[in-house]
């Protein structure tokens, strides 16, 4: 990913790093919000997405727990998605944390 | 190749656009169904790469639609975040899906597959253009059919038209075949006829 172009020139990591770290925190609270909601078929799939958006920037850990949550999901155990959501974020907070360094 | 990418991930819509860039092919993208219908039904790309899960439409079903519309054969790569399960592929299959593709996309597996892909296509493009060309009996004038059957002209016709043939006789063959018999046989003839002037020389 690092040897791949930009489109505004550069590294096309920085880009997508920015993107990333911009939009994951309104996600995850939407996320938080379709828990409460219970909407499951909105939830699946926009912890579906945060997933593979996690696994293209080399979050492993945290596409495994996001497949995990969307199982649990899927499933509508509302109980187990809480616990596994914290987890994402968890993952979350350590995958943005490795970026920043990244790029900075 | 122009190659039509599908995904409502941004990042991920990002990352095989330069990829595909990286590996000489020509990317388009859209995120989700309803951006991407009129590049495929324009024919602006032949090969698609689509995620399956995505709101409103998701792969399978687009992969559908796009079957369902006939036109040019669309080479179909379905991608997927999960290990591919045996029901996931039969559904897929069923869907008119060719190949799939594990996210993160390597370069070195997107490589093998639109290789593929460039491989099918050309060899649909030859069946099309060799089921364009009516073979013709140079003797009898039967014609040989798409399950490699002789038949009469007259029945190919009249199965793939749906045209009911009546048998006539053209003034050319009056005058060269017909009445040379019946003046054998001592029967009155037609009127000669004079010659089409349309007739191929």
């Amino acid at each position: 990913l690092r040897a791949l172009p930009g489109r505004q020139g550069g590294s096309l990591l920085p880009e997508l790093v920015e993107v990333f770290l911009g939009e994951t925190p309104k996600l995850l609270a939407r996320l938080a919000e379709l828990e409460r909601a219970q909407e499951k078929e909105e939830f699946v799939l926009l912890a579906h997405r945060l997933s593979g958006s996690a696994v293209n920037l080399g979050g492993t850990a945290m596409r495994e727990a996001g497949l995990e949550l969307e199982q649990a999901a899927r499933r509508g155990d509302w109980k187990s998605v809480s616990a596994k959501r914290a987890d994402f974020e968890t993952h979350w907070r350590s995958l943005a944390a490795v970026l920043r360094k990244e790029v900075s | 190749v122009k190659v039509l990418i599908i995904d409502d991930d941004p990042i991920a819509r990002a990352v095989l656009e330069a990829e595909l860039r990286a590996l000489g092919h020509e990317p388009l993208a859209a995120s989700g169904a309803a951006e991407a219908w009129p590049i495929v039904s324009s024919g602006g790309a032949r090969v698609v790469v689509s995620d399956w899960m995505m709101p409103e439409v998701d792969g399978l079903e687009f992969c559908r639609r796009v079957r369902a519309s006939g036109g040019e054969y669309v080479y179909f790569i379905l991608l997927t975040q999960m290990t591919d399960s045996p029901e996931n592929e039969q559904m897929a299959g069923e869907a008119g899906v060719d190949d799939f593709l594990n996210k993160p996309v390597s370069r070195h597996d997107l490589r093998l597959r639109l290789r593929v892909a460039e491989r099918i296509l050309e060899f649909t493009r030859k069946v099309e253009e060799l089921e364009s060309i009516l073979p013709i009996c140079g003797y009898c004038k039967k014609v040989r059919d798409d399950r490699n059957y002789w038949q009469k002209i007259e029945k190919y016709l009249s199965e793939r038209t749906k045209t009911e043939l009546s048998h006539s006789i053209c003034p050319d063959c009056m005058q060269s075949i017909v009445n040379p018999q019946l003046e054998r046989l001592g029967i009155p003839t037609h009127p000669k006829q004079a010659p089409r002037v349309d007739r191929v020389q």
